[in-house]
């Protein structure tokens, strides 16, 4: 499942397209792999956010290149009461930044207008 | 492309792409399927399956891992070994990967160990054996009724034949029975007299 932003915007799309076939590979199998574990409460798939972005989840995505791994995060969080995670955002961590930067800080906000005030949609696809 | 767009339209709109998936399967699928094994086997820890398969828990730790990346064969053909399991690497058309993706489910990826198929064989033998012999004795058995039906009809039909011989010869005594009662009277009165036994000759 994916998050609408108020204004219609897709960024967990936006953030798919603008990736290398390599990140969109693993982040499609990673997708699978959640869909397909029962019992995610201990899982080695997912890391919750703490302090500011308590309540956002990141899915943990190691991608090797040549000389590096890169640090893959697509973001998200849990329908409470529902089984269902979804996906709001992605970025590249490097460090204490992110690639784009200000990624959790704006998916924070997101989930606070959608669980607050209702705001943004939550639209179901499958990969 | 599009994060909705299904596995095969991403499959077809690049090469790159499918390259990609086939690394992104080798590198998670296999961490993903020992994971799935090693939460099926209640009380197994990765000490467990480590001791099992002859390696240090942090190599299975690893190889457990989904982003690790750097699993070897040796490692994958010792776990195999840990669970009882067979490993097969081998090349497939996209059409398969692509099935067994969609299907990927930590239910789906379970598999017996080989005590657990051997031991399902061997009742499934037992039960071929026992079926077989059931089946030889049923077909000694109805040929044997058949033979003994056989028999008793034939016995029947004899008896039948008697029957009717035994209902002829009474039906013939009783329409001979005046005569017979005569001849016998006959008899009885020649055997002290020769007018008797003239009588006896003229009547023959």
């Amino acid at each position: 499942m994916d998050y609408h932003t108020p204004a219609g915007i897709n960024l967990i799309n936006e953030w798919y397209e603008s990736q290398a076939e390599k990140i969109q590979a693993e982040f499609d199998f990673v997708i699978q792999e959640i869909l397909g574990t029962v019992d995610l409460t201990d899982s080695e798939l997912f890391k919750p956010m703490i302090r500011q972005h308590s309540g956002l989840w990141e899915i943990v995505l190691e991608v090797h290149e040549a000389r590096r791994k890169r640090q893959i995060r697509p973001i998200g969080f849990w329908d409470y009461g529902e089984r269902d995670f979804i996906l709001v955002d992605g970025c590249e961590k490097a460090g204490r930044f992110t690639i784009p930067p200000g990624v959790f800080d704006n998916a924070s906000n997101l989930l606070g207008l959608f669980f607050h005030e209702g705001r943004g949609t939550v639209n179901e696809h499958h990969i | 492309m599009s994060i909705i767009s299904n596995l095969w339209e991403k499959f077809a709109k690049s090469k790159k792409y499918r390259e990609e998936f086939v690394a992104a399967q080798a590198k998670r699928g296999i961490p993903f399927q020992a994971r799935a094994l090693l939460k099926a086997r209640r009380g197994w820890t990765q000490q467990t399956l480590a001791e099992k398969s002859g390696l240090t828990q942090g190599v299975v730790s690893r190889a457990l891992n989904p982003n690790y990346g750097n699993l070897t064969l040796n490692t994958i053909v010792r776990i195999a070994a840990g669970f009882d399991v067979a490993f097969i690497g081998m090349f497939v058309p996209f059409s398969e990967l692509e099935r067994w993706f969609q299907n990927m489910s930590e239910e789906s990826v379970q598999v017996a160990t080989f005590e657990e198929e051997n031991a399902r064989r061997q009742s499934q033998t037992f039960a071929e054996g026992a079926g077989l012999a059931f089946s030889r004795i049923w077909k000694s058995v109805t040929r044997e009724l058949s033979r003994r039906q056989v028999a008793t009809e034939g016995l029947q039909s004899e008896i039948g034949a008697m029957r009717g011989i035994r209902a002829a010869k009474a039906a013939c005594e009783s329409e001979y029975e005046p005569e017979f009662a005569s001849l016998d009277g006959l008899h009885q009165a020649s055997a002290g007299s020769g007018r008797g036994a003239a009588a006896l000759a003229a009547t023959q």
